[in-house]
């Protein structure tokens, strides 16, 4: 049985790819994706009331707000939508995807950290522009934010990849799609 | 990893304080939206590869100083604004010895390749 060491980027002190280290983002990826739908279903008009704990009509007034329907798809649906790809991508690929697929990790770091940034944007923009607060969309975009640090050492791994093949000359998009072959390199 | 968190608690305090307080205007709005921000800094700095980004703390820190002369915030605002955006670069410029190492880090990506 190889110890992880042999997983581990070269310079790097763990693998940023271990089950440990993504199992728990796909189980809050997961929660958020259940608190999204349920407010997008509400949105839908599916759900006819929102549970808002302290905000009185605050989670009424954001999530019928103009802003949360600028596109065809009720935000939260969007949103809904994010968190499957946080778990999906999250999920597939083994524990040495770091090199293997490069993509796949690029593809999950995006989907959490952009569309992560998004989600505190679209909460700034609720007391600025409606003046309200809504509890679940908070607790949403916390669970988007708590897993942007823990998802972007995978990307940094990955883009190292994709770095040290261009200075080594090697084709740098067969690699991002295909990943590294061979046998694990050490460090 | 406590100072970014410490960070995110001042982040949160700064974006319930002008409900607890009950006030409006400029103040308000500022602390609102900085507040949220500097939460989410401070919780992606928690990570060890992102602790630059507490760097970004410093700079909404600097503001929080600021902005009360910009502003014109009354007395007691201006006070609160200043103490947390003190607060803020004090704890901004901890520095934590790192216990992993990330292969050069995200610098490595930009840095000229080496021999």
């Amino acid at each position: 049985m190889t110890g992880t060491g042999s997983l581990r980027p070269p310079g790097w002190t763990y693998n940023p790819s271990s089950w440990s280290e993504r199992l728990w983002l796909i189980g809050v990826a997961v929660i958020g994706f259940f608190i999204s739908g349920y407010l997008g279903l509400y949105q839908w008009g599916i759900i006819d009331t929102v549970w808002e704990p302290w905000f009185g009509r605050g989670s009424e007034t954001v999530l019928h707000s103009p802003l949360s329907r600028v596109l065809p798809v009720p935000d939260a649906i969007l949103g809904a939508m994010a968190y499957a790809i946080d778990a999906v991508a999250g999920a597939i690929g083994g524990t040495m995807r770091w090199k293997t697929m490069p993509w796949m990790v690029i593809l999950f770091g995006l989907a959490v950290g952009p569309l992560g940034l998004v989600s505190v944007l679209l909460v700034t923009a609720q007391p600025l522009l409606l003046h309200a607060w809504c509890t679940l969309c908070l607790l949403s975009a916390v669970i988007s934010v708590v897993m942007i640090g823990p998802a972007m050492d995978e990307v940094l791994a990955s883009l190292q990849v994709l770095k040290r093949a261009k200075e080594q000359r090697r084709a740098v998009w067969a690699i991002f799609w295909k990943g590294e072959g061979g046998t694990a390199w050490s460090a | 990893m406590w100072a970014p968190a410490l960070t995110s608690l001042l982040g949160v305090w700064l974006t319930a304080v002008p409900d607890v307080m009950g006030y409006g205007g400029d103040a308000r709005l500022n602390n609102q939206v900085v507040g949220v921000w500097m939460a989410t800094f401070g919780v992606i700095a928690m990570s060890e590869c992102l602790r630059a980004v507490r760097r970004i703390n410093l700079g909404l820190g600097i503001w929080l100083v600021a902005a009360p002369f910009l502003l014109e915030y009354p007395d007691e605002r201006a006070c609160g604004s200043m103490v947390v955006g003190i607060a803020a670069i004090s704890l901004a410029l901890v520095r934590t010895p790192s216990s992993e190492r990330f292969g050069g880090g995200w610098t490595s990506l930009w840095a000229e390749a080496q021999r």
